[in-house]
């Protein structure tokens, strides 16, 4: 079933249906389509292709009501892009005893 | 000035003249106010012009200089600002429609430190809306529309000192200050056929500047020779209790030494091959030529690998997330909409999802890539590359990675990926032109903290050479 000729009362259905699976799905996404980024590229995995799916659904939680489907549908395409870049980075793996990435710089360090 | 050629006079020449009495600070500032409200409005060089401003600096300077009163190597000079640095009393637009009609009550420590200086403010250089922070995909997102490339105006100047490339290349102003988070000095430096340093990350202060991403904003001079670079910067350096991450008091402070570049222990220079293997043939070439120039001064040269690693992710991705933090009230607002390019409206959006150990991770990784460049340089001064893959672009209005069936590439190694992430010191100078005449870059990249090496290797090139003395036709 198309999203864009979902009702509310169908879409919250589906929505707990989703949820039961373990997929979050916006709360106040609209029905009016693109709720769904669409099929799975090939070159990402399941699970980068699942926190892509969340992230986006967070975001249409968040700011859908402000998107266009044009606009859902770039979203979507930054999305993969950042998580191709994130699963590049995530396999440089770091250990807790490597250097933390946080300082704190004292606050008055420079007058002693 | 009747004619063109002085617009070209480096900073050096137009001081001697100043100081010989042959010019006048005043008739200098005329002249480029004349030219860019001429030519720098064909090109979309500025945003505001500030004549007022500069003709009361430049009378100042006269007068100053008359008296004996000699305030160093920019009094009296003209200068274009990008304008994400703020001025009081006047626009500063960030290039942005959001920010249109933004102003500040106090200047940028730039621009007090150019005050103290002498120097003469021409106006505010166009850029990339939000200097690129939110994305953009072409030459058109910014306020005021697209900045033409002096060479050819068909072609873009590349960004996100767009209007700092236009500047320079076509005589509007004797330098220019741009910023670079990733490559937005180094980009119009190389297309634009200027000379661009990008200094060391804390070097300059970036108080009063608008902030993309904390940990990797650099404010910088674009000229016409890396010793004009050099003279800007020897002013524009210096400890900023302001900006949080200024270099301390105590760490090695930038002085510069005009002395003759090829004196000293001669340079080791690395020539990395195996960055922008796809790039245009013509900009490698010119880069082997700049190898046997460098030979011919004295220096070694040899072929060197830049090690792998995850450079480029981690630049953009720390880019991404500190944007959607420094950009956070815009996003929130809902006034990203106002942006101009269609990505800079939703990014801001998707940005925010990233999540605070994702960044903390990027960040710990960058520790280790830092180390990985660092140790490149305990064998060579300087390393050198191509500074873009290709010569100046055709402006589109298309964004390349709608193009059907575009796979996700990214060159990891992009040497002002790698250098913008490190905080590493780098220039871009002219080595060359295409077929169709516009410039290549070359990248000349440093150790941190070495911005005087990356600058004598620039000036040892640019003394055997006169690619940095070609200008366009306009």
């Amino acid at each position: 079933m198309p999203f864009d000729t979902f009702s509310r009362r169908t879409f919250a259905s589906f929505a707990a249906g989703a949820l039961l699976q373990g997929t979050q799905i916006a709360a106040g996404a609209e029905p009016t389509g693109l709720s769904d980024p669409g099929p799975k590229p090939p070159d990402l995995s399941l699970a980068d292709w699942g926190e892509v799916r969340a992230k986006y659904s967070n975001m249409l939680r968040v700011y859908g009501e402000r998107l266009s489907p044009a606009e859902k549908k770039r979203a979507v395409k930054v999305l993969i892009q950042h998580q191709h870049m994130l699963a590049s980075i995530r396999k440089f793996v770091v250990q807790n005893e490597d250097p933390s990435a946080c300082t704190l710089r004292l606050c008055g360090a420079e007058r002693v | 000035m009747p004619s063109p050629e002085p617009y070209f006079l480096s900073i050096r020449e137009q001081g001697t003249a100043l100081r010989e009495g042959r010019l006048s600070a005043v008739a200098l500032a005329k002249a480029y106010l004349e030219r860019s409200r001429t030519v720098g409005t064909r090109l979309n060089a500025f945003v505001t012009l500030t004549p007022d401003l500069a003709l009361e600096q430049a009378a100042r300077a006269d007068a100053e200089l008359k008296a004996g009163h000699d305030r160093g190597p920019l009094h009296g000079i003209p200068y274009a600002a990008k304008d994400l640095v703020a001025v009081k009393g006047y626009p500063t637009t960030w290039g942005a429609v959001p920010y249109a009609h933004q102003s500040f009550d106090y200047n940028a420590t730039v621009i007090e430190r150019l005050n103290q200086a002498g120097a003469v403010l021409i106006g505010k250089a166009a850029m990339i809306e939000l200097a690129g922070g939110l994305g953009y995909t072409n030459g058109y997102a910014s306020l005021t529309g697209a900045a033409h490339n002096p060479w050819n105006p068909e072609c873009w100047t590349c960004g996100s000192s767009s209007g700092s490339g236009a500047v320079v290349a076509a005589g509007l102003a004797s330098w220019a200050i741009g910023s670079d988070t990733r490559g937005s000095i180094l980009c119009p430096s190389s297309w634009c056929g200027a000379s661009g340093l990008r200094p060391s990350f804390g070097r300059v202060s970036r108080y009063g500047s608008m902030a993309i991403a904390y940990s990797m904003d650099k404010l910088g001079p674009m000229a016409r020779t890396a010793e004009d670079c050099a003279l800007a910067l020897s002013v524009l350096a210096g400890h900023d209790p302001l900006d949080h991450d200024s270099i301390p008091a105590g760490a090695r402070a930038f002085v510069y030494s005009d002395t003759d570049p090829a004196q000293g222990p001669p340079l080791r220079i690395g020539r990395l091959t195996n960055v922008y293997t796809g790039g245009d043939a013509g900009t490698a070439q010119a880069v082997d030529e700049a190898c046997r120039v460098f030979e011919k001064a004295g220096a070694t040269v040899e072929d060197c690998e830049f090690p792998d690693g995850p450079f480029e992710e981690a630049a953009e991705l720390t880019i991404l997330m500190e944007a959607a933090s420094s950009f956070q009230q815009l996003i929130h607002s809902g006034h990203c909409k106002e942006l101009t390019d269609p990505l800079g409206r939703i990014n801001g959006y998707v940005s925010e999802q990233f999540s605070a150990p994702d960044y903390l991770h990027v960040q710990r990784v960058r520790t280790f890539l830092q180390r990985t460049a660092d140790s490149v340089f305990d064998r060579y001064s300087v390393v050198i590359s191509p500074a873009e893959p290709t010569a100046a672009q055709p402006l589109k209005k298309k964004d390349p990675d709608d193009e059907p069936g575009k796979k996700f590439h990214m060159d990891r190694r992009a040497p002002d990926g790698v250098s913008s992430l490190c905080g590493l010191p780098a220039i871009s100078v002219p080595c060359g032109f295409s077929p169709t005449r516009l410039p290549y870059g070359m990248q000349i990249m440093g150790r941190a903290l070495d911005d005087a090496t990356v600058l004598k290797a620039a000036r040892l090139f640019q003394t055997h050479t006169d690619w940095h003395q070609q200008h366009p036709s306009i």
